[in-house]
């Protein structure tokens, strides 16, 4: 669909506001960017006056480490022809082999096969590929630009941030399901009940989302420190003390995020039309298989959404995480704070800031997946247009 | 097969009755329509009867069985909505299914009752299609099928026709009554269409805020409230024309009396512009009079 032409805007104002976003994009993006240089480069060049010593890095090509134009040319086109075949090629592949009813877990099958293979080809393969390329061309195998993993092997191996990688995971994993089990029950329940009392939930709800998380916080901690006391009439001697643990993080976050579920996925069922709940009634469903089977269907979007927002609360938390965690539960977040202290070194620092780009992945990851998902119109079609 | 019977039946909320005290028998395979203006009642009656309202007061026996305690889904009953409520992300095949699994209906008889339903709405060539794929009248016809798949003791239907234009709303309407004909299933049809009243219907239920005002056959009118939706009422006049309306098959005039609006039913062929006087004599004989204050007809002597 092409914009009519009474809507277009004039050359002037296209080339105003596109030259904006270029810029905010320039800005947004630039500090993700510079920490991704840096994370590669040894101390000395991370922290050059010289913007230039940064990017090309001469302190690690006297090192031995770097890239060639070869790799660069190989590399680039091997991560380009990666992009256009997940985009293309994989969706093409999963929706024409996937058993009709089960395309969820033939994406999800389809996306860490192809996820592994370019792992092992990107990472296994490629790099004994071009150091016998850069052998035999001479001048062109030189390195020019300044790469080296040796602060990433530093974080994930030496400092053991696999760790803190997978408390994270358990930490947000639980906080989602949770979050959005509770939100999807109570958002529907309050969604289709015109009661005052569902209103006044509504606000008490948003009057706890607006208090402090440290208040919330300190209100849970003596709780959990003796946890062990009051939970031995249940479990007896076996009584687990809930501080340190990534379950007591878990109920905090999601008594924080609750709120905010509730009331997103709420509007996202009102969306949904009464008549569907209504029609699946007399159709011959109880009250919860009308929930189950014909609302649920058409909720994906709003549940994506919802989670992605769930997701992120939990991922980026700072400050519960790091009252509430021990050292050997402790999530990323507050894992990368322990890098700097007074005692810190540059190579300290670039170690954290490699730590940094291995918190970003994930995201990128999660949003790129996802994109398509977080999209509504899926009702399209049940009521008159 | 059952009939229907509603002693008493209210519903309120807080002071406003949305339904009141309503009292009818339904007899088994009878086509009902309820009749009135929006907000009269008569859908509120209907979702009482599908058991999507508890009503506030009042009894509801389908059969011989009391509904009021029970889920829809126990009553037996298929509605068909006025914005016809498909699942959108489903086929259209298995929008019809849908009945039929959820209630573990023997699954080898499901291909041929689904084809069937679908037969009897014409909606054969289209199984594979998504709802918003269809045009209005395409998912009128497979909330319709949808509807009929199953065979239920009553059908409900809200204002069906009432999305769609006035082509197809004649030759639906003609559908209804030919599938009506043809399953002989108690039916309860609502509409603000006296047109759609009087053809389809045994007997037509006609509603007033809340109330019933009267239970009638076919086209007779004995009530003013009535009468005032079925005849255009008459006078002796001599007015400027209002409007003209070429209706196809007559031409309707219009003219002011006062407060009230008088239309007249001209031959087809008949022209008038607006704002030209016209004279229109009624003979007293072929007049109805009503009490002002009461509503009752008045006999001519």
């Amino acid at each position: 669909m092409s914009t009519p032409k009474a809507l277009r805007q004039p050359a002037s104002l296209r080339f105003l506001s596109g030259g904006f976003l270029a810029l905010w994009c320039v800005i947004a993006a630039f500090p993700i960017f510079w920490i991704g240089v840096m994370s590669i480069k040894v101390p000395v060049d991370a922290f050059a006056a010289n913007p230039l010593g940064v990017i090309i890095g001469p302190e690690t090509l006297a090192a031995g480490k770097g890239l060639s134009i070869i790799d660069l040319v190989i590399g680039l086109a091997v991560l380009v022809l990666t992009l256009w075949l997940a985009l293309k090629w994989l969706p093409d592949k999963v929706r024409r082999y996937a058993p009709w009813d089960q395309l969820w877990l033939s994406w999800i099958i389809g996306s860490l096969a192809f996820g592994l293979a370019f792992i092992l080809l990107f990472f296994g393969v490629l790099p004994s590929i071009l150091s016998v390329l850069n052998g035999a061309a001479g001048a062109l195998g030189e390195p020019v630009l300044g790469l080296t993993t040796e602060h990433y092997q530093a974080v994930w191996v030496e400092n053991e941030f696999y760790r803190n990688f997978i408390n994270s995971l358990l930490v947000t994993a639980g906080v989602v399901l949770l979050s959005l089990t509770v939100g999807t029950l109570a958002g529907y329940g309050l969604a289709r009940s015109g009661s005052n009392l569902a209103f006044w939930l509504l606000i008490i709800a948003l009057i706890f989302r607006a208090l402090p998380h440290s208040v919330l916080v300190a209100g849970y901690l003596p709780v959990f420190i003796s946890s062990s006391e009051w939970l031995a009439p249940i479990f007896g001697d076996a009584a687990p003390t809930l501080y340190g643990q990534p379950w007591a993080v878990i109920a905090v976050l999601v008594a924080i995020n609750q709120p905010f579920t509730i009331w997103m996925l709420r509007s996202f069922f009102q969306s949904i039309p009464t008549e569907l709940d209504e029609a699946a009634r007399v159709d011959g469903c109880t009250h919860f298989e009308a929930f189950r089977r014909v609302i649920m269907p058409v909720m994906w979007p709003g549940v994506i959404t919802t989670g992605l927002f769930s997701f992120l609360l939990a991922y980026n938390d700072f400050l519960v995480t790091s009252l509430l965690l021990d050292a050997q539960n402790q999530t990323m977040v507050p894992a990368i704070a322990g890098y700097f202290n007074r005692e810190t070194t540059t190579t300290d620092q670039v170690e954290a800031v490699a730590a940094a780009v291995s918190i970003i992945a994930p995201l990128f990851l999660l949003v790129m997946v996802f994109q398509k998902q977080i999209v509504s119109g899926l009702t399209a079609g049940a009521v008159k247009g | 097969m059952a009939s229907i019977s509603l002693s008493n039946l209210s519903k309120r909320w807080g002071k406003v009755y949305g339904a009141r005290n309503i009292n009818l028998d339904i007899a088994d395979r009878e086509f009902i329509v309820f009749l009135g203006p929006s907000g009269c009642g008569k859908t509120t009656t209907m979702r009482m009867i599908a058991g999507l309202e508890d009503p506030s007061e009042g009894e509801i026996r389908i059969g011989d069985r009391v509904v009021n305690k029970l889920e829809p889904k126990d009553r037996d009953v298929a509605m068909v909505f006025q914005s016809y409520g498909l699942y959108p992300n489903l086929t259209v095949y298995e929008n019809i299914r849908f009945p039929l699994k959820v209630r573990k209906v023997d699954e080898t008889t499901h291909d041929e009752r689904v084809r069937r339903a679908a037969a009897m709405v014409e909606l054969g060539d289209l199984l594979d299609r998504l709802p918003r794929e269809l045009s209005g009248g395409q998912r009128q016809r497979v909330a319709l099928a949808r509807a009929v798949v199953r065979e239920p003791t009553v059908f409900l239907m809200d204002e069906p026709l009432s999305n769609l234009d006035a082509k197809l709303r004649v030759s639906t309407r003609a559908q209804l009554k030919n599938l009506q004909h043809e399953l002989q299933v108690t039916t309860i049809y609502v509409t603000h269409d006296q047109i759609e009243a009087m053809t389809l219907a045994d007997r037509v239920v006609v509603m007033e805020s809340g109330e019933i005002q009267q239970v009638t056959l076919g086209f007779r009118a004995e009530d003013a409230q009535v009468s005032g939706t079925l005849n255009q009422s008459n006078a002796e006049i001599l007015a400027p024309v209002y409007s003209m309306e070429l209706l196809g098959d007559a031409t309707m005039v219009s003219v002011r009396v006062g407060e009230a609006m008088v239309s007249v039913k001209a031959d087809k062929d008949y022209r008038i512009g607006i704002g030209e006087p016209i004279g229109l004599e009624v003979a007293a004989a072929i007049c109805h009079l009503f009490d002002k204050n009461t509503g009752e007809r008045l006999s001519l002597d």
